[in-house]
């Protein structure tokens, strides 16, 4: 890995219509792209054709032009939220913590935060969950929002707790946490089964063929597959969970403790992967990286193909 | 990479209305119950007790790796053996701050932290307490790292700017993770 003080990159991706992340090779200084699906377009509302960043905006920020709502004339629109991102998971770090009121019961659990400025795929550390501390201190995938109203917890199954948290405060994660893969990762479920079927709290990014063990205090009910190793068979990418070759048919039932038994201290269930990676790339597979986020406000609809391009060069503010 | 994928055990016994709560004598013990049923071996030696004053023997021990910031509250764990109370001093290694029971706490201003990761929002400190041969560092192509800087004079044109670039070939695994365990807690204020 090297820093050059000058350089271009340059590519194409197909959108999904949800944020994305780009890793580039350098931390750039300008970031330029081209939506060539919809250059000609005329949507309602309008979709942004052309959009930029520079180093020195604020995060979430961009310049952008779309097409008037219905219309093939253009408009500038300078955004504050759903831009671009500058991301370095080596040295950023968690940001402010958003307040929220509530998380729900439910399945899957949803946390109230008016104004919060979450986007599904964000992965939050949550903590002073009041009423519910069996959740304080994990990470979750977020991965549903409502814009400035409420976010889901998708993998979290919190409607056999015994009462909704009444207050909540989440720190973003700029990056999935940690760079060395593959990960341990938090339990929020483990299925009675002939092959048990684990569901974690953040994506997991195991494959099939690789080993875990697993951890699991007496709290969390299923102790018995302390300790236990073994490979995992499938994966369900949707709702974040591996199957594995251990028979839970006759264990306790996995459950989370109450609220006042978390409070007083308990050791979260986890899988601890064994081993590398099925291809032996964790080890040559330095997964820090720098790049840029684009948001929902740049990054454009599902299947448009865009055009981007990122330089570094010398940067002064006066 | 310890902090990435290691397992990891909550302290429970303290009393400061966190998870993890600050370390204490228990949950030391935990641990070394834990690497013990798992057939880890101690790293150090025992220390054998000499007739010095105020001196106390020392376990052969795991080495448990963690924060300065933990200064204090280690101290305060029952049982713990301060680096100079040991009857032989030279056994012990420079970033050692002392014992508690069979582990030896070795610990560094860039000790492993988890921000915001506890039940109140505090951060929480990974004391990674191994037994032998828990993790290596493999070095790959024959070398571990390499630094390289390239002058103006070699790196442009009209030798105005240079270059600086590094190469590491060498990764760090864990290759027993019964073997170590990731020890975490909060400061008790």
């Amino acid at each position: 890995m090297s820093t050059p003080l000058h350089g271009q990159i340059s590519g194409t991706y197909v959108s999904d219509g949800t944020a994305r992340v780009i890793p580039l090779r350098f931390d750039p200084d300008y970031f330029a792209l081209f939506n060539q699906t919809n250059f000609n377009g005329v949507e309602t509302p309008g979709e942004t054709k052309r959009a930029w960043w520079f180093r020195s905006l604020d995060p979430e920020s961009g310049f952008t032009v779309k097409n008037t709502d219905g219309m093939a004339t253009d408009e500038s629109d300078f955004v504050t939220t759903g831009g671009f991102r500058l991301i370095n998971t080596i040295t950023d770090v968690l940001e402010a913590a958003q307040i929220g009121t509530s998380v729900t019961a439910a399945a899957p659990a949803v946390a109230a935060d008016a104004g919060h400025t979450f986007i599904p795929g964000d992965n939050v550390r949550v903590f002073s969950t009041t009423g519910m501390l069996q959740i304080a201190g994990m990470d979750f995938t977020i991965t549903a929002t409502d814009p400035g109203v409420d976010y889901t917890l998708g993998f979290l199954d919190s409607s056999t707790f015994a009462a909704p948290a009444t207050a909540i405060s989440a720190r973003r994660i700029p990056f999935d946490p940690r760079d060395f893969a593959p990960k341990n990762r938090f339990i929020t479920a483990i299925s009675n089964a002939v092959n048990a079927v684990i569901q974690l709290s953040v994506t997991h990014g195991y494959n099939v063929g690789e080993i875990i063990t697993l951890r699991c205090t007496p709290a969390f009910g299923m102790s018995e597959v302390n300790n236990l190793q073994g490979e995992i068979q499938s994966i369900d990418t949707v709702a974040n969970t591996v199957t594995v070759d251990i028979n839970t048919t006759s264990f306790t039932a996995f459950s989370f403790p109450t609220s006042a038994v978390a409070g007083s201290g308990v050791t979260f269930p986890q899988t601890i992967p064994v081993g590398d990676f099925d291809v032996l790339s964790g080890a040559i597979d330095n997964q820090a990286f720098i790049g840029l986020r684009l948001g929902v406000d740049v990054v454009g609809a599902n299947n448009d193909v865009v055009h981007w391009v990122a330089t570094k060069g010398l940067f002064g503010i006066d | 990479m310890l902090q990435a994928t290691a397992a990891f055990i909550n302290c429970t016994g303290g009393t400061n209305s966190d998870n993890p709560t600050e370390m204490t004598r228990s949950d030391v013990d935990e641990v070394i119950r834990t690497l013990v049923t798992n057939d880890a071996y101690t790293i150090a030696d025992n220390i054998e007790g000499e007739d010095k004053f105020g001196t106390a023997p020392v376990r052969d021990a795991y080495f448990a790796m963690g924060s300065t910031q933990l200064i204090g509250d280690l101290e305060n764990v029952q049982g713990f053996i301060a680096k100079a109370q040991y009857p032989s001093p030279m056994h012990a290694l420079r970033p050692e701050w002392g014992s508690i029971s069979n582990v030896r706490f070795l610990l560094s201003s860039i000790g492993s932290q988890t921000t915001a990761a506890s039940l109140n929002g505090a951060t929480v400190f990974n004391v990674f307490c191994t037994g032998l041969e828990a993790f290596c560092c493999v070095e790959q192509d024959g070398y571990s790292a390499n630094f390289i800087y390239r002058p103006p004079i070699y790196d442009s044109p009209l030798a105005l700017n240079a270059s600086v670039g590094y190469k590491f070939a060498e990764v760090p695994r864990i290759t027993n993770d019964a073997w170590v365990i990731n020890l975490r807690c909060t400061l008790s204020v």
